[in-house]
């Protein structure tokens, strides 16, 4: 560290001194006031560094920050006491060892070309942030050392109360957009759900997932034919891949769990228990589609899935109801197969099965009718509904 | 008449005699200032002296239209321009600076204003021309000419723009810092003599 000189005395009194001093330090209160208002890490720097010739006889070296080296701060750094506008960078780095091994307390430091040079320490409610390094050709008086040094301890809460600030409001955005992230969501699910519930089909999960995402929907069976669509531009003819592709793209999607882009669509499968029984496609050949509109995609294709799985259990169910039946009409006489028909339709029958009406073919007297209102065709078995 | 005038911010009021150095942030905020505190000037009788920087006089009105818009200049709101007081010919010369304002107030004291509120905005002494860098002497010098007449002037300094050292040396020759809402007392300014002397 080079030897300090004691500063030149002039011809000031002490209570001159005094004066300036206290006056010093009321400015690097309002200084300190201003800086801690701003939330702008570079502004406040920019503040503290530019300060340090109003309030001492010596010029800035730089500002050294633990976790990111030497700030860049070209236009802080003015001419030193001696006019050596050539303060630059290129002394700093060999000082750089020194500041490591000063640790949070600063200390003084020996560079080639200066005087006195010192860094004090930036230090922030957190710990240690750096040092702002000065120089001059001589000492400063230990008033000017003191206002330098409370610069510096200024500057760093300004800084770390910067940092935190930043680091609340970043916290605050990020739960911001997960909230609306949820609400999206919510809004999905409550949209699908509420489709599920009123038993609008295949075409209202289309409609559904269309006012979600604004994108044309389509639902394709597994084939690639088309069940619905909602949206405009619809195709006409709706194109269909060959077999082997078709396949290719729903093992490819069943692989990845996930909705997958094919071409200028997006895919997600309606797969109950390991079947594919439907694809949902949304169509966005500008691939715009976001990760709120995969969402409403993958939701809607749960939809469809139930949806697809409840027809797929009707149809069997109702084609297992009429092996049976034929069973036993073929088995048993005409009052008794009436009473049978009447019976199993009461037991299975709901809002979607409708009445069944059957010929049983032995003779003009065994031809039978429901009692029930309903006034459909009379048909042979297997054909009715 | 009293001796306390108000600043238009409630629960902020100045001296007579006070020169005020009030930092802000940005246009949006000058304006507010500049609402109130000649508003409330207007309200309670005084002259009202406004000196702008930065504004083209062919192409822009001389007061911003948020600020005042009701109220016509002339009379008792004189609106100046930096490029005709602060840098009167291309300079900025602190002596001829003083003679403005004594004219200016001396005018109005003259003719039957019990009080002057002045406010300049700072911004011109970021040009580069000459003279500019003598801005803390005419401030410090500033201090002689307040007692003169009944009145107050209000130096605005925007934060955004002006360095640090030009700041403490504002901060040490005004006797009131208005920052932040508040205005603070500075019993410790240095008079343009204790400045110059320090800094030399």
């Amino acid at each position: 560290m080079t030897t300090v000189e004691a500063h030149p005395t002039r011809a000031r009194t002490s209570e001159e001194e005094l004066r300036e001093q206290l006056s010093n330090m009321q400015a690097l209160l309002v200084l300190s006031m201003l800086m801690t208002e701003s939330r702008d890490e570079r502004q406040i720097l920019h503040l503290a560094c530019t300060a340090v010739p109003s309030l001492a006889r010596c010029g800035l070296e730089g500002v050294y920050l633990v976790d990111s080296g030497w700030v860049a701060l070209d236009d802080c750094r003015g001419e030193d006491d001696t006019g050596n506008p050539d303060r630059g960078t290129a002394g700093l780095a060999q000082v750089v060892d020194q500041l490591i091994r000063l640790g949070a307390g600063g200390g003084g430091l020996a560079a080639d070309g200066r005087g006195w040079t010192w860094a004090f320490p930036l230090r922030g409610m957190e710990g240690h942030l750096g040092y702002l390094v000065v120089s001059a050709s001589v000492a400063p008086s230990p008033g000017e050392q003191f206002l330098l040094r409370g610069l510096a301890q200024q500057a760093g809460i300004a800084l770390a109360n910067a940092r935190l600030h930043a680091s609340e409001r970043a916290t605050a955005e990020t739960l911001a957009a997960t909230v609306r992230t949820l609400e999206r969501s919510t809004a999905i699910h409550d949209r699908l759900t509420r489709v599920g519930v009123a038993g609008e089909g295949q075409a209202g999960i289309a409609r559904a997932v269309h006012e979600l995402t604004g994108f044309p929907v389509a639902v394709e069976d597994r084939y690639g034919n088309l069940r619905a669509w909602a949206g405009p531009h619809r195709p006409d003819p709706y194109p269909k891949d060959p077999v082997a592709r078709r396949e290719q793209m729903l093992r490819r999607v069943i692989r990845e769990h996930r909705p997958v882009r094919e071409g200028g669509r997006l895919l997600a499968v309606a797969q109950p228990r390991g079947d594919v029984l439907g694809v949902l496609v949304l169509v966005d050949p500008a691939g715009s589609a976001g990760e709120q509109e995969l969402v409403a995609l993958e939701h809607g294709a749960t939809v469809l899935a139930m949806e697809l799985a409840r027809l797929r259990s009707l149809a069997d169910t109702e084609l297992r109801v009429r092996r049976e039946l034929v069973d036993e009409l073929l088995g048993a006489p005409t009052r008794t197969a009436l009473w049978l028909v009447r019976r199993r339709w009461a037991t299975t029958s709901n809002a979607h099965t409708g009445c069944w009406w059957w010929t049983v073919g032995r003779g003009p007297e065994t031809t039978t009718r429901s009692s029930t209102p309903y006034a459909g065709p009379l048909a042979t078995v297997g054909s009715a509904r | 008449m009293s001796d306390s005038i108000e600043l238009g911010i409630p629960g902020l009021s100045l001296d007579v005699g006070d020169h005020v150095c009030c930092f802000y942030r940005g246009r949006s905020e000058r304006d507010r200032i500049l609402s109130s505190y000649l508003g409330a000037g207007l309200r309670s009788g005084d002259k009202c002296v406004c000196v702008l920087d930065g504004i083209d006089l062919g192409t822009a009105p001389a007061l911003p239209d948020q600020v005042l818009p009701d109220v016509p200049l002339g009379g008792q709101l004189d609106v100046r321009v930096s490029q005709d007081t602060y840098l009167r010919g291309g300079t900025f010369s602190p002596a001829a600076m003083l003679t403005f304002w004594d004219d200016v107030v001396g005018a109005a004291i003259a003719g039957g204003y019990l009080v002057s509120r002045a406010v300049g905005e700072m911004t011109w002494a970021l040009r580069q021309m000459p003279g500019v860098e003598e801005l803390v002497e005419y401030e410090a010098e500033l201090n002689y000419f307040l007692p003169r007449y009944p009145q107050v002037i209000l130096c605005l300094y925007d934060l955004d723009r002006f360095d640090g050292d030009v700041l403490v040396d504002i901060l040490k020759t005004h006797p009131k810092v208005l920052v932040g809402g508040m205005v603070l007392d500075n019993p410790y300014y240095l008079e343009p003599a204790e400045f110059l002397a320090a800094r030399r």
